[in-house]
């Protein structure tokens, strides 16, 4: 985002110095000159727009290097089933990973603190996905979906370049435009979805608070579809 | 007894819809069925049940192509920018320019000048609307109609055409039909998403 103001910035700043050059000096106009000036001056302001204060690359490196450890322990387990998006409960959202698929997760009961649970007896395990931390500096900001998704998908990590996203009732179905996608974290992809649909999702729950799950992703050229659907 | 009735229907129609998705004209006739109730009654709570956010309404198969969305709904609000701009340019050059008929081309005109250009615009900026509700597009379309109007007479000023009455209307017909147009091209890739959401 912050590249693209400065290049608009150069962008204004040419056009007005052609402009007011062009009409000062053969036209003799100077209300078309006094245009030439202003683009001038709002591009100089464009420009000098100050930097984000953590970089995005800075902040998508972070998020990768915790999905790599994530990654690690999901390699050992080798589990099978889909994760399921808890919201923030006083905290961060969080991600219950079960060994086998469930129905109806009793979400409500489910302790929070403990990392390792046993949900009717089947082994699961809870923990912070890559990027709750940043998406839960925005839940706060009274955004709408489609707002927080930008906010944090584009301006905050620039994990994409455009979002779009259209809610039917229980299913969100959201279009990533050129996903960043260096890390290949092929664990991780299977349980908790890509790391541009995860951190999505991560989105989604937190403003809308409710859980839900990576029903599919579609990787097509330079977009990624992400359907979900909420569980309640 | 009424207010007894109107719950076992929204439990009825929530019982139903737990079940599997059906259209509103489905869930019409299956109450009616059931209860012999008039049609009126049972889309009155349908809605109440929307404004309440315990059902949504989704159309499942929007338009996906430019001319099916000129044929569809969804295109209502370009009609009515088409609509406005012809019914102007009836008041200004067909109608008689005589009092109370006047007060006509008075009314349109303002929307023409004061409304359509900024509208048209905000459509393109924000197709999507959840992006913006309707205050804010009002609102802001009005600001930006201003801004535009005054920059296209800047510019017309400079042009051998001047600030007259044709190059003005057309310089805002043109300006609100061609953002009408991107609108429409900008809008279609939601409805498109809108379409792929079925298949989830």
């Amino acid at each position: 985002m912050r590249e693209s103001y400065s290049l608009f910035g150069k962008v204004l700043i040419i056009f007005g110095i052609i402009v007011s050059f062009f009409f000062y000096v053969f036209y003799g106009n100077i209300p078309l000159t006094a245009i030439g000036i202003g683009a001038i001056i709002i591009g100089i302001a464009a420009i000098m727009l100050p930097e984000e204060p953590i970089p995005p690359a800075t902040i998508r490196s972070l998020i990768e290097s915790s999905a790599l450890t994530i990654e690690a322990i999901l390699e050992e387990l080798r589990i099978e089933s889909k994760a399921v998006y808890l919201p923030p409960n006083e905290s961060y959202a969080s991600v219950v990973l079960p060994v086998k698929s469930f129905e109806n997760l009793p979400y409500e009961e489910l302790d929070r603190r403990n990392v390792f649970l046993l949900i009717k007896n089947i082994p699961a395990i809870k923990f912070y996905p890559p990027g709750c931390t940043v998406v839960k500096g925005i839940s706060n900001d009274d955004l709408s979906l489609s707002e927080a998704l930008e906010k944090v998908l584009i301006d905050i990590t620039e994990i994409c370049s455009k979002v779009r996203v259209v809610e039917t009732g229980e299913n969100v179905v959201i279009e990533l435009s050129n996903p960043y996608m260096k890390e290949k974290l092929p664990y991780f992809s299977k349980n908790l979805g890509s790391l541009p649909s995860s951190l999505a999702a991560l989105t989604v729950v937190t403003i809308k608070k409710i859980p839900l799950e990576i029903v599919k992703e579609e990787f097509q050229k330079n977009k990624i579809y992400v359907y979900l659907r909420y569980l309640e | 007894m009424q207010k007894i009735l109107d719950k076992e229907l929204r439990s009825m129609i929530l019982g139903m819809l737990a079940e599997e998705s059906l259209t509103v004209d489905e869930i019409v006739k299956q109450i009616r069925f059931k209860t012999g109730l008039k049609k009126n009654k049972i889309l009155k709570i349908i809605n109440d049940l929307i404004d309440e956010g315990y059902l949504a309404k989704v159309d499942y198969n929007p338009p996906t192509r430019f001319l099916s969305y000129l044929k569809s709904g969804y295109s209502l609000w370009f009609w009515g920018v088409i609509a406005i701009s012809l019914a102007t340019l009836f008041t200004i050059y067909i109608m008689p320019q005589i009092y109370p008929l006047i007060i006509f081309r008075y009314i349109l005109g303002s929307i023409f000048i004061f409304f359509l250009p900024g509208y048209a615009i905000i459509e393109s900026i924000f197709p999507n609307l959840d992006e913006l509700d309707s205050i804010e597009r009002f609102a802001l379309s009005i600001a930006i109609s201003v801004g535009v109007v005054a920059l296209e007479g800047f510019i017309l000023n400079y042009t051998p055409w001047g600030i007259r009455l044709e190059p003005v209307l057309v310089a805002l017909i043109l300006t609100a039909f061609s953002f009408s147009i991107i609108s429409i091209f900008r809008k279609l890739p939601y409805l498109r998403l809108l379409n792929q959401a079925k298949e989830a």
